[in-house]
Order: C-alpha cells, then structure tokens, then sequence
C-alpha cells in the first residue's frame, strides 16, 4: 500500500468504531498531558490560527484515544527548527493520521512510545498490514524497538518486503530486543562499509537467528521437539 | 531446512588435467566472473581476481595462490592457499596444504576458516595410490565449528595419440559440528551425536590434449551414524590455452557443502581467464574460495556512539567543526529542546541519555540546517529536513 494510500485509510479508519471504542477509557489521560504540556509548546506559535487548528488536532487526538505527547514533541521539533505555523500544523497533522493507522493496527496497545514507533514506520512507508502481522505475531511483548529498527532498515535503504520479512521472522524465533537493535546497528555499520542493503540485511539477520539457534541448542536439555533440528552434541563454541 | 543458513559465494577455478609441469618459476594472474547460487537464495553474480606463484624443483615444489572475490552485492571473500609438495624418491610423495580465508572482505572481522590437509602418495606404475588427513576450523557469527576428514585415493594416468586421461577415485570420511553448514546442505542428525558423519565418494576424470584440457566429477554423499540425508555434487571445466600467456577457462557444476573448508553447498557457472608467466602451464585445480559476513561493530567515521546502560543507552554524539562554532544537538528524547555541545579536546561533545526505543535525532552547526549525525539512518522530518533514527535496546 503506497503512503498516499494509508493516509486516505487512515483518515477513514479515525472514523471507524474500533477506534471510538477505546476513546472514552484514555481521553481522560490524554487530556491531562495536552491541557498541561502542549500549552506551552503551543503559546510559542504566533499565528492565531495555526495555532488553534494544532490545539484542535491534538485535542480530537486525545478524544480518539491516541498518545498526544508524540504530537506535542512534534510541535516543539518545529519549533527548534523555526519551521512556520501553517509547516508545523501540517506535521502534525500527519502525524496525527499516522498515529491513528498505528493504533488501529497495533491494537489493543495504547503505549505512546509503541504507537509513535508505529507511525515512524508508516512514515517510511511500512504499510498498515505489516504492522497488524507484527502485533500478531507478538501480541503481548511491545513492538517499539522491532518497529524501530525495521523503520531504521527501511530507511537505510533495505527493501519494505525484506525487511519487514526478516524482522517478522526474528520475532516469530524469539528474538530479543537487544539482538533486533544489534542488528539494526551491524546493518547500518555494513550498508556504510559498502555492503548492499539488502544483503546485509539478510547476512545480519541469519546471523542473529543462528544466535538463536545455537542458544537454543546449548539450553536444550532432553530430546529435542520433532520441530527442532537436533543438533551435535558437541555444538560449535561461542566466541 | 528450507534456506542455507548463511549466505557465501564460492568460486572454483578451473578443475582441468593436471599438466606435466616443467621444473622453475611461474607467476599467474587470473581474472573470472562467475554466478553462485545455494540452496534457497538467489544466484549472484560475483567477480573474482586471484595472482598466485609456483617454484619447482625436481623433489620439491611449492605453490602460493591468493585471490579476492567480490559480489555485485558487494560481499566479498579473501583466500590464500599454500600448497607443498615433496618427493624424495620416485615412488612416493608428500602433500601439505594450508589455507586461510577471510569471509567478509568489505569489512574486518574474525569470520573464516583456516585448513590444514595432509596427502601422501604412493606411485607403481601408473597408478598413485593415496592417504590423506585434514582438519579445519570454521568461525561464522560467532561460532567456532571443528571439522575433520579422512581420504583414500587412487590416482592413474594414460598416454594415448589422442591426448592424456587421468582418473582419481576419492574415498572420504568426515565429521563436523558446522551444523550451519550441514544443515543448510539438507542433512540432518536423527537423533543426538557429538558430531554430523559424512561419507562421499568422488570420481574425476580428466583428459588433455595440446592447448585442450577438460575435466568432469561426480561426487556421492551419505550421511553415517545418526547422520541423514544425501547428496550429489558434479563438476565440469574446459580450459583452452589460447596463445602465449593466456588461458580461457569455462566452469559450472554444484558442489557438496565442505566442513573442512567451510564451503557452502551451491551451484555455480562461470568464466575466469588466466595470465601466466614462466614456464607454460595450464591452470591447476584450485579449491573454492568463501565469502560471507563478520561482525563488525561501530561505522567508520560515525558521528554517534551507543553505550549500553541499565534500561536504555547513552548516546555519545562527536561533531568535528571549527573550535569557534556553535554545535547544537536535539532530539525526540529531549523535546527537541536544542542543546549546545561543549566543546572536548578537538570536537564537540554531547552525551545523551535514553531510554527503550526508537529515538530521532538532530544536530546543526551555526544555526545551519538540522541534520541527521552521520553513521544514523536518516529519514525526512516532516520540516523539509532530515533527521536520525536511533534504535536503543
């Protein structure tokens, strides 16, 4: 799905019961972080108008049950950037549509870091049904660093399909988050010495599956499930 | 297992006749491109550049062999192989091989293999009988596999009008831990074992003729003790000395997985030429070369560094700039709020705390545009600018 795609999508999807459902348990929290943290952020913007329109976002924001601090923190990225009124309400209005994908997608998680990690990936064009696939596929843990590092991938060029192919099957094999941002960090250090994206991708994550497999291989006691290849006895050494 | 665990490109050079080799120096350089493919990847193209040397003498010869491949995904593989032979009298002969590979030429690292085999040949007649013995450490992402192997062997040879056949029947056994490798290869332990047994029987024959020579194997493999699973490997090679110093060489074929050297099973096509000097000689057989990945940690010339600490991470950002300049840096963690970075020794410093999770950050010089610090993935920031992604665990 193409990002102009999931824009229109999302504008819909704000409408869509799924998310008005959640809305009254959080608007009460999110009013509390708009009333007392965007104030400030917002009085620094002079057009009376922008700045309305902003307050009115992060306000139907909160109402539909999305995390307003990621949409003050972009308010204030503009304003360190001395970016205009009618730029920064624009960002965060796309932010705001981004959220609202994300929390549709990732529901039932209400986490602002795990919500904004998921509108950072939409940014970069992971589409909307990667992201459900990924709360499937861990539905309890939070999704903030997987969804970092494949917007992190993504953006250093690693094809949207590898990419989130590979992090997914990482999660399925238990990955930690400490090994998915370690991967993160191997690729991007790969893609800068000159290896291509894609197949530094694929390198870095074998490896990190062949952690844990070996792992899994050294804690095995007992006959090994008919799923899990059996492995010699005495397995290659950890450097 | 359905995809080959870890991804490497081999090249084998010119498998052809073994030529009578005349006593003296000879220097060669060769240049080929090949297509590598294993088992549940794509093929990929690769070009390979090699220079090796030969010094013989009547009993003794050795032979250095160095050559570089490199992907069009740009992984590359460095090899150098040190081969040895003696021959104190007529009918016997002693072999020692060496080598060493790097997998992962794009980048420094710890990822390789390191080989060591031993023949002794017998000779009557024309026929060579032989024995042989090796070992070879593997190290691949962080884990260091042993492997070991055993050979027998005949080797004969006949002259006819027609040209020069050599036969060489190989029986070998060998044990590994590579389960990477074995695994990948699709043979699998059926229940536990200190180690995977392999059993492979190969056939080459080769036939030369002036300028002509070709060659063509066949290799069986099966799986011992609580090893299963088996395989066919096969080989062809044409080489055509075209005039003077030059050697064309056509190749493909698949080869079996080697523990020993830590090959990855693949199939393979590909073209080399070869440019010799000295004494003229056809081009020898030469074992695969490997490439893969290592670990490598920090980017080169990164303006950031992530040091781990108790729930998130301390990011160290280093800008160079005149000593007179305004640095600022700011980021999502601290509400973008800019911060001004002292100035420490010959750059300008900042350390940042931070938490769990996906980070965005920015730095500018002199009021200049914000900017992703380099080394970062670099994504657009809603602004017109650009801004880094940092992932702490």
């Amino acid at each position: 799905m193409s990002y102009a795609m999931i824009v229109i999508v999302s504008a819909r999807a704000i409408a869509v019961a799924s998310l008005f459902a959640m809305a009254p348990v959080l608007v009460a929290q999110n009013t509390v972080t708009s009333d007392a943290a965007t104030m400030g952020a917002l009085d620094l913007i002079e057009d009376a108008t922008a700045r309305s329109a902003i307050r009115t976002l992060i306000t139907d924001a909160a109402a539909h049950g999305l995390p307003t601090a990621p949409l003050v923190t972009k308010v204030r990225e503009g304003l360190a950037k001395r970016a205009t009124p009618d730029r920064i309400r624009s960002a965060t209005n796309l932010l705001a549509q981004r959220l609202a994908v994300a929390s549709s997608a990732l529901a039932p998680s209400r986490s602002a870091e795990e919500l904004a990690a998921g509108a950072d990936a939409l940014q970069v064009g992971v589409p909307q049904g990667t992201l459900r696939d990924m709360r499937r596929v861990w539905p309890t843990k939070p999704l903030t660093v997987p969804l970092g590092v494949l917007a992190e991938m993504i953006a250093s060029g690693v094809p949207h399909a590898s990419a989130s192919r590979r992090v997914r099957d990482l999660l399925l094999k238990g990955a930690s988050t400490a090994q998915l941002a370690s991967l993160g960090a191997n690729v991007r250090a790969d893609i800068v010495a000159g290896l291509a994206p894609d197949a530094a991708m694929e390198l870095r994550s074998r490896g990190v599956l062949s952690l844990i497999r070996a792992e899994a291989s050294l804690s095995t006691v007992g006959p090994a499930s008919p799923s899990t290849p059996i492995r010699p006895g005495t397995p290659p050494v950890k450097r | 297992m359905a995809a080959a665990l870890w991804l490497s490109l081999t090249l084998t050079i010119a498998v052809t006749a073994r030529p009578a080799l005349a006593q003296g120096t000879a220097l060669w350089l060769d240049a080929g491109a090949s297509s590598v493919r294993q088992p549940g990847s794509t093929a990929r193209p690769a070009g390979t550049l090699g220079i090796g040397a030969e010094h013989r003498t009547r009993r003794f010869a050795v032979t250095g062999d160095g050559a570089a491949t490199v992907a069009t995904d740009s992984i590359g593989a460095l090899q150098l192989v040190l081969r040895s032979h003696f021959s104190p009298l007529s009918w016997t002969l002693s072999e020692v091989e060496a080598s060493t590979t790097t997998i992962g030429i794009t980048m420094p690292g710890n990822d390789g293999n390191r080989a060591a085999l031993f023949r002794q040949y017998v000779q009557h007649r024309a026929i060579r009988l032989f024995a042989g013995a090796g070992v070879g450490r593997t190290s691949r992402y962080g884990l260091d596999s042993r492997s070991a192997a055993q050979q027998l062997g005949a080797w004969s040879t006949r002259n006819t009008w027609r040209g020069t056949l050599a036969g060489t029947l190989t029986l070998q056994r060998s044990t590994t831990n590579d389960w990477q490798l074995i695994e990948a290869a699709g043979l699998v332990l059926k229940a536990p074992a200190p180690s995977y047994g392999l059993h492979d029987a190969a056939f080459d024959i080769a036939w030369q003729r002036a300028r002509f020579a070709m060659s063509a194997s066949h290799t069986w493999r099966a799986g011992f003790g609580e090893t299963r699973g088996t395989g066919r490997g096969h080989a062809y090679a044409a080489s055509w000395l075209v005039s003077g110093p030059v050697t064309l060489v056509a190749q493909g074929g698949r080869q079996l997985a080697d523990p020993l050297r830590g090959i990855p099973q693949a199939s393979y096509a590909g073209a080399m030429v070869r440019i010799q000097r000295g004494r003229s000689a056809l081009p020898r057989s030469r074992d695969a070369r490997s490439a893969g990945l290592t670990v490598f940690d920090g980017v080169a010339g990164a303006e950031y560094r992530l040091q781990p600490r108790e729930g998130g991470g301390e990011l160290v950002v280093t800008i160079q700039a005149p000593p007179d300049a305004l640095v600022e840096v700011a980021c999502s963690a601290t509400e973008w709020a800019p911060v001004t970075m002292p100035r420490v020794g010959n750059a300008f410093v900042a350390r940042l705390p931070l938490g769990s999770g996906a980070h965005r950050i920015a730095v500018r010089i002199n009021g200049g545009p914000w900017r992703a610090p380099h080394g970062l993935s670099s994504v657009a920031d809603d602004f017109g600018g650009r801004l880094g992604i940092i992932v702490v665990p």
